[in-house]
């Protein structure tokens, strides 16, 4: 039986476009070539598989897409949004940390946390050990938390 | 993957240092370290601040992360994302035309629009379109009509043209020189007759009738224009301005009658030589000739051979120097003088074979009243 992507895989995958492109077109261009490919990669695979694959063929096409983002985001930002953000500093810390991000750690953070994929699916879908995500997501933890967004923050830290 | 740490009791625990303790941090924050190194980590972050504080943000990131999670894109989006698009949605997709600045997305379409506008006007078959509208207007046949442009029609000024009459004597040229500047100095429409008892050589010294008829007319809208339509009218001989001007001349000529001609001994008699015609100026260059083609499928011997006999039998004859049905390239060339009163059945026969078109030109050679003088070559159709 063919399997056949919902409309939360339609969601996950334009929003994993949309956070490591920071592109609305290209994020919209890009999770429909996605959703294309992957469509006709799962006829033949089962359900339980379609996770995997789906994140399979949105890492590569982002490897694709990710020499556009840095060039076209900053001036191809149109002045209303198609994605509902709950709050929009978050989102700006995001985005601030995407711009300081030079490793592969951002990708797996949406993966993770934005996607809600467990890290034994994550490492199923681009083929990495678990150990090599964890290490990521530690990595990209603290990178996030080095922005200006987080500087500012309170915590129960000690002095 | 085994990411516990063996069995340690209290007394074997080490202290972490700062280096090793932030490497466990995703793992503690995920819950993934087993229960001795969890104590570890939280005995080290409760000793040293600038873990503590770091171990803090790393939370706070993850909590944002988490609530970045709740966005969503609308459904119009994932409906477009779900249907299939087709080219022009995806091209424009793919350019990401959306997200363009408004001003170059005008200006973009309205270079789209210049170009088209430009390719259409150039090329547009425009004077197809006029010639079909003028046949509307004009209700006639297309046979009838001929070229607007009287460049477009096959001129053939180059051919050798001689007329048909043979020589004419010095005598005689010098008088119809000297009438055809006193006709050309004439105001409004001049008709003139020289008549004269011409002792002609027809072998041996035969004195033929040679009347000669000038019509000259002077610059007027109708003779600039040079281009007729239909069946040519000689307005300018039946509707005369003035009283016309009759000369008569005596003059001399001497016809050589052994050639194998058939045609009047004064038919195409050549009253104003070119030299003579652009001496006097384009406004007094009187004559006309008639240049067109005839347009067919296929050339044929057996065409040349049937035109040839038609232009022949309707009294034509030929003029200048070749014969009529001249091999010139792929064409035929006819070069003829024709009685007006057969123009009719000549055009009418000649719309059986193919698409006749005439155009009327002036030029400096008079040909004799109720006469006139047609090139015409037939051309296959491209």
């Amino acid at each position: 039986m063919p399997t056949v992507l919902t409309e939360a895989h339609y969601g996950a995958v334009l929003n994993f476009f949309y956070f490591l492109l920071l592109d609305e077109g290209l994020a919209l261009n890009a999770a429909y070539k996605a959703t294309k490919i992957a469509q006709k990669k799962l006829v033949e695979i089962e359900p339980a598989q379609a996770d995997r694959v789906l994140i399979s063929v949105m890492s590569g096409l982002f490897h694709k897409y990710k020499k556009h983002h840095r060039t076209l985001h900053s001036v191809l930002q149109p002045p209303k949004s198609d994605w509902k953000t709950p709050n929009r500093d978050y989102l700006g810390a995001w985005k601030e940390y995407m711009r300081r991000s030079t490793d592969d750690s951002p990708e797996t953070l949406v993966l993770h946390y934005v996607l809600n994929y467990p890290i034994s699916t994550i490492s199923k879908g681009l083929e990495i050990p678990e150990g090599t995500l964890y290490f990521r997501i530690g990595r990209g933890l603290e990178n996030f938390s080095h922005g200006s967004f987080l500087q500012s923050a309170p915590t129960g830290a000690k002095k | 993957m085994n990411l516990e740490s063996p069995e340690t009791t209290p007394a074997q625990e080490r202290r972490l240092s700062c280096f090793f303790c932030r490497e466990l941090f995703s793992l503690y924050v995920e819950n993934k370290l087993d229960e001795s190194r969890r104590r570890q980590v939280e005995i080290h972050i409760a000793k040293c601040s600038s873990c503590h504080l770091l171990l803090d943000k790393i939370t706070f990131s993850q909590k944002i992360l988490k609530e970045l999670s709740k966005t969503h894109p609308t459904a119009g989006l994932i409906d477009y994302v779900r249907k299939e698009q087709y080219f022009w949605a995806e091209t424009f997709n793919q350019v990401g035309w959306k997200n363009w600045p408004p001003a170059i997305q005008w200006a973009t379409q309205l270079t789209a629009v210049a170009v088209v506008l430009v390719l259409t006007i150039h090329f547009f078959p425009w004077l197809n379109v006029a010639r079909g509208l003028y046949r509307i207007q004009k209700n006639a046949s297309p046979t009838q009509v001929v070229a607007a442009n009287p460049t477009s029609v096959d001129t053939d000024v180059d051919a050798p043209e001689a007329g048909p009459q043979g020589q004419v004597s010095s005598a005689g040229q010098g008088s119809v020189k000297a009438l055809g500047k006193t006709l050309g100095k004439a105001s409004g429409k001049a008709v003139g007759q020289i008549a004269g008892q011409v002792p002609a050589q027809v072998g041996a010294q035969v004195p033929v009738q040679v009347a000669v008829q000038v019509a000259v007319q002077a610059s007027g809208p109708g003779a600039a224009a040079g281009v007729v339509y239909g069946p040519p009218v000689p307005d300018y001989l039946k509707t005369t301005p003035g009283p016309p001007s009759t000369v008569t001349v005596a003059t001399t000529a001497t016809a050589n009658t052994n050639t194998n001609r058939e045609a009047p001994k004064d038919i195409g008699k050549e009253e104003t030589s070119k030299e003579e015609a652009g001496a006097l100026g384009p406004a007094k260059q009187a004559g006309f000739v008639w240049k067109g083609s005839l347009k067919v499928d296929k050339i044929t011997d057996d065409l040349t051979e049937k035109v040839t006999r038609t232009i022949t039998a309707l009294g034509g004859v030929k003029a200048g120097q070749v014969e009529l049905g001249w091999h010139r390239n792929d064409q035929r060339y006819y070069h003829f003088i024709f009685p007006e009163d057969n123009y009719d059945r000549l055009l009418s026969e000649l719309n059986s074979e193919g698409i006749v078109t005439l155009t009327r030109e002036t030029h400096p050679r008079v040909i004799k009243q109720g006469h006139m003088r047609i090139i015409m070559t037939i051309e296959e159709n491209e």
